[in-house]
């Protein structure tokens, strides 16, 4: 029974001229994306790992110099790009995509993608991902819809059912062949997609971006038939759903985003205000302060001499690294307040993904991706412990080859051939495994709630005919 | 006979409860609307104000150290014998150590109608620190001040600019889809034509009725951001208020010439419901997308990179002499072999040539990427017309002073500023002069002139939207 209704299903969908123009024009735009996304991604990181290659290289060949003063003419990096990003750039590219890193300062990254896109579309924007789940889940849902409320809209519902036919075979086929159509859109930009992927784990984050992109799309087809069979007959109901897509997919989130913003409040000038307070309080390398003072103290103490330049070291080296961890231990705490605040933000933002799959999918995608905001703090993260072990580096061999005062000491050219390029840990799908697990959750529920809806459908098809 | 079809709608819409959550759902969405725009202009103005408190801090520093310079309780630091050792006090009579700490403040006020659009704000800079010495500053000088949670940013704020554009639309759709196959399906039509209804007359009734209603809504949610976030610019608000009539009107031309198109209601929900992905959300991202030049970041990420190498290499004691000569012949016409000693003083000259060599070069590529976006806007401005949404999105973002031509003005003013900043303290430099008290608080403060209304990319777009929207009515209640 189940053959024959897919057969017919099948046969029902080749014979719509405008069902398949829509299919073929949706896969031409796909494909056009997918196309459009490598060569936009190619030209950025090639520029991206030029730049950085350019700076390893300057600061490797400098002349000989003080490693306080190298520390403070600092070295810029770049962020890697996402191993989906031709595809899908998630948040990246509204956020900084290069730090300078330098002596005492933590930077946040600049120079964001976006900052020159200013017309770039936010509503979906042009990359496959977010294209396909915006677009191709609305085209299921709607496809769907029509296809469900079908034989209710004709009158002929019983016609069908009385010759025999299962309402549950019936529902499945119409969501089995709704899905199949638009999914068979997305293919020929899933190879091409395919076809520019990177090595690494590039590869399995795209299946499992292609396998929740196939279940997202599911899910709505499944949604979109079940509406069709319950509100088939009314005529607002294709309106309903319509309007209930557009407010999930559209407005909630950006109400969400509001919402949350107003719930829990954050501004940059509150954080740099808390950070610049406890500055105050701690070793400052290039000013007086009662904190400096201890600090010598201390040190003297440690080294068993009565004046600084008894000392084995270079304290000013020492102080400069003293105010380097303490600088660091406030950052960290303050950030990670300012996280704490970002990520119940995150929370109540992800209140939207109550009202419909697709919001759920966006984050997941960019997730999968790792284009989503914690890879942007990781990157972060990654590039500030670095400058925290070069600068060490730097100040700590500084105070162990000079003496203090001595400002004039050099670092020879080829100690510093020695400090690594900026690599920052490639995290594969599994480490980011806890930050799906939310998203794939959510959309396992609408599809669970989509397969529940659809059963009950086949339910009521069958009592209609009963009754 | 409209008056009766009015009447007879408007006691339609009345016994409709989708109509009636629509409507409500529009006003509500619409004051949320206005109160997110209403924060983020608060947080704007609270960035620029956290610059605003560095420079009058500094200055404040600055102050102190005139007034015990002049009351003798105050003994400078002499940079020239400056060992390290000891409380550092800068002496704002020296050029060179002038030229650091006297720090200034740029800011970009909030656009005038800041907060009915986001626009750029979010993405780029809004204030900046200036002195004659900038270096690393001026590579911030695009950055922005306030920065929001990344997993906001991507879809953009709800302000009433997108209420506007993306949910006024679904109110018209919900309200006209079925703008006259609700008569033919229910079989009233020819009830309706019987007392002399025609069916342009009963689509006209139903635009009028139900695109006015959405028309009052966008209308009070524009007029109730207005005042919220105190604008008082009368040109801006109006012009403002004549593209949210038009796009309004375009949407209600859409929805009147799909009824007329005679489908059914499914088929009517399903071509609106198509024409409005296919006109908010894939549209202007193509027609962006292929206009856009490749390159347009990466030039300044690669000139930051520049940067950092012609810092390094001028670290080696041989290309110092060679720099100092180089900038002093290019940019002070000065040969630094036969300037006063006073001139060429050691260490500082290094810092200070290196430095306007560092500024000639990053201003040099902001420029360069300036012109670059500029083209790329002059591009948009020939082709967003094409896309409502994106021509009427842009020219709004211009009235309300959220577009990027304004943040590139102002990042070309800070650039400006501070060049006549540094100049001024160069000539003092080459004089081998000293400032006084008077110099200092003269010191001129940075101006920002709000560009006249830019109406390059509006005007293009409203009247093809409204051309657009008079062909679709004349072909939607052409007679039957």
């Amino acid at each position: 029974m189940l053959n024959q209704a897919i057969s017919l299903e099948l046969t029902l969908a080749r014979r719509d001229v405008g069902l398949m123009l829509v299919v073929v024009l949706f896969a031409l735009t796909l494909l056009v994306s997918v196309i459009s996304g490598i060569g936009a991604d190619t030209a950025e990181t090639r520029a991206f790992e030029t730049a950085a290659a350019r700076v390893q290289s300057e600061w490797v060949d400098q002349p000989p110099k003080n490693p306080h003063e190298a520390a403070h003419y600092g070295i810029l990096i770049y962020r890697p790009r996402a191993p989906l990003q031709a595809i899908e750039p998630g948040v990246l590219p509204w956020q900084g995509a290069v730090t300078f890193l330098e002596a005492h300062k933590r930077n946040l990254p600049m120079l964001s993608p976006a900052s020159v896109r200013n017309a770039d579309s936010r509503y979906g924007g042009t990359r496959f991902s977010p294209l396909l789940q915006l677009a191709g889940g609305f085209l299921a849902l709607l496809i769907g819809y029509l296809v469900g409320a079908r034989e209710a809209r004709r009158g002929i519902t019983p016609l069908v059912m009385g010759i025999g036919a299962k309402g549950s075979a019936l529902v499945s086929a119409k969501a089995l062949v709704i899905f199949a159509v638009v999914g068979c859109a997305a293919i020929p930009a899933f190879v091409a997609a395919a076809l520019s992927l990177d090595t690494g784990d590039a590869g399995a984050r795209f299946a499992l971006l292609a396998g929740t992109s196939l279940l997202h799309l599911f899910t709505l087809a499944g949604i979109g038939v079940a509406a069709g069979l319950w509100l088939g007959a009314a005529r607002a109901g294709l309106a309903i759903v319509v309007l209930t897509w557009a407010a999930s997919a559209i407005v909630f989130p950006r109400v969400a985003d509001s919402l949350a913003e107003r719930a829990v409040p954050l501004t940059q000038k509150s954080i740099n205000a808390s950070i610049s307070a406890d500055f105050a309080k701690g070793p400052d390398g290039h000013a007086e302060s009662e904190a400096n003072a201890r600090f010598e103290k201390a040190t003297l103490a440690r080294y068993g001499v009565a004046k600084k330049e008894d000392l084995p070291v270079n304290l000013d080296a020492l102080l400069m690294q003293a105010d380097e961890d303490y600088r660091g231990a406030v950052q960290d705490r303050r950030i990670a307040e300012a996280d704490a605040v970002r990520a119940r933000q995150d929370q109540l933002r992800a209140l939207a993904w109550a009202f419909g799959p697709t919001p759920a999918m966006l984050d997941l995608s960019a997730r999968i991706g790792s284009a989503d905001a914690s890879a942007q703090y990781r990157f972060d993260a990654a590039g500030e412990a670095y400058r925290r072990e070069r600068t060490a580096k730097l100040n700590y061999h500084m105070a162990e080859n000079s003496k203090t005062g001595d400002w004039d000491w050099k670092a020879e050219s080829d100690w510093y051939a020695k400090f690594p390029a900026f690599a920052p840990p490639q995290l594969k799908v599994a480490d980011d495994w806890p930050g799906l697990v939310p998203g794939l959750a959510a959309l396992l529920a609408w599809a669970v709630l989509a397969a529940a809806l659809l059963a009950l459908a086949a339910r009521r098809l069958d009592q209609t005919v009963r009754a | 006979m409209i008056g009766r079809l009015v009447r007879l709608d408007a006691a339609l819409l009345r016994r409709s409860r989708l109509a009636f959550v629509t409507l409500l759902l529009l006003l509500g969405t619409g004051l949320l609307a206005v109160a997110s725009g209403a924060d983020w202009r608060q947080r704007y103005a609270g960035a620029a104000d956290a610059t605003l408190d560095t420079a009058l801090k500094a200055r404040g520093e600055l102050v102190g150290i005139w007034d015990g310079i002049a009351s003798g309780a105050v003994r400078p630091t002499d940079d020239n014998s400056y060992d390290g050792n000891g409380v550092y006090v800068p002496d704002p009579r020296d050029p060179y150590v002038a030229g650091f700490y006297n720090k200034q403040s740029a800011v970009l006020p909030a656009g005038p109608l800041l907060g009915m659009a986001t626009g750029s704000t979010e993405l780029r800079a809004s204030s900046h620190i200036v002195n004659g010495n900038p270096l690393a500053g001026l590579m911030r000088v695009g950055e922005p001040a306030e920065r929001v949670n990344p997993g906001a940013l991507a879809a953009g704020r709800l302000d009433v600019l997108a209420f506007v554009l993306l949910i006024c639309p679904l109110g018209l759709l919900a309200l006209l889809f079925d703008a006259s196959a609700r008569e033919r399906e229910d079989g009233i039509a020819p009830l309706l034509a019987s007392i002399g209804a025609t069916r342009p007359q009963l689509l006209a009734t139903r635009g009028l009725v139900r695109g006015g209603l959405i028309w009052v809504i966008a209308v009070l949610v524009s007029v109730v951001g207005f005042l919220v976030i105190g604008a008082d610019d009368p040109r801006r608000m109006a012009l403002w208020l004549l593209a949210t009539t038009i796009y309004v009107l375009f949407w209600t031309a859409i929805c009147l010439a799909i009824a007329a198109s005679r489908l059914g209601s499914v088929g009517a929900a399903a071509t609106a419901g198509g024409i409005f992905v296919a006109l908010l959300l894939v549209a202007p991202g193509i027609i962006e997308r292929s206009l856009r030049p490749d390159g347009l970041i990466e030039a300044r990420a690669l000139a930051d990179a520049d940067l950092r190498a012609i810092m390094r290499r001028n670290g080696a004691p041989e290309a110092v002499d060679q720099t100092i000569d180089a900038v002093g012949k290019r940019y002070w016409q000065i040969d630094f072999a036969s300037a006063p000693a006073c001139a060429r003083r050691a260490g500082a000259l290094k810092d200070y040539s290196l430095r306007r060599l560092l500024d000639e070069s990053y201003s040099s590529a902001i420029r360069d990427g300036a012109s670059r976006e500029a083209l790329f806007d002059a591009k948009l401005d020939d082709w967003g017309w094409l896309v409502p949404s994106l021509g009427i999105r842009r020219g709004l973002e211009a009235v309300a002073g959220a577009d990027p031509a304004r943040q590139r003005g102002f990042e070309a003013s800070v650039i400006d500023y501070h060049a006549d900043f540094r100049d001024r303290v160069t000539r003092t430099i080459l004089a081998c002069g000293r400032f006084d008290r008077a110099e200092f608080e003269a010191t001129p403060k940075f101006q920002w002139a709000e560009p006249a209304v830019p109406t390059a990319s509006f005007w293009p777009a409203v009247i093809a939207t409204l051309v657009a929207s008079l062909a679709l009515l004349s072909f939607a209640l052409r007679p039957e």
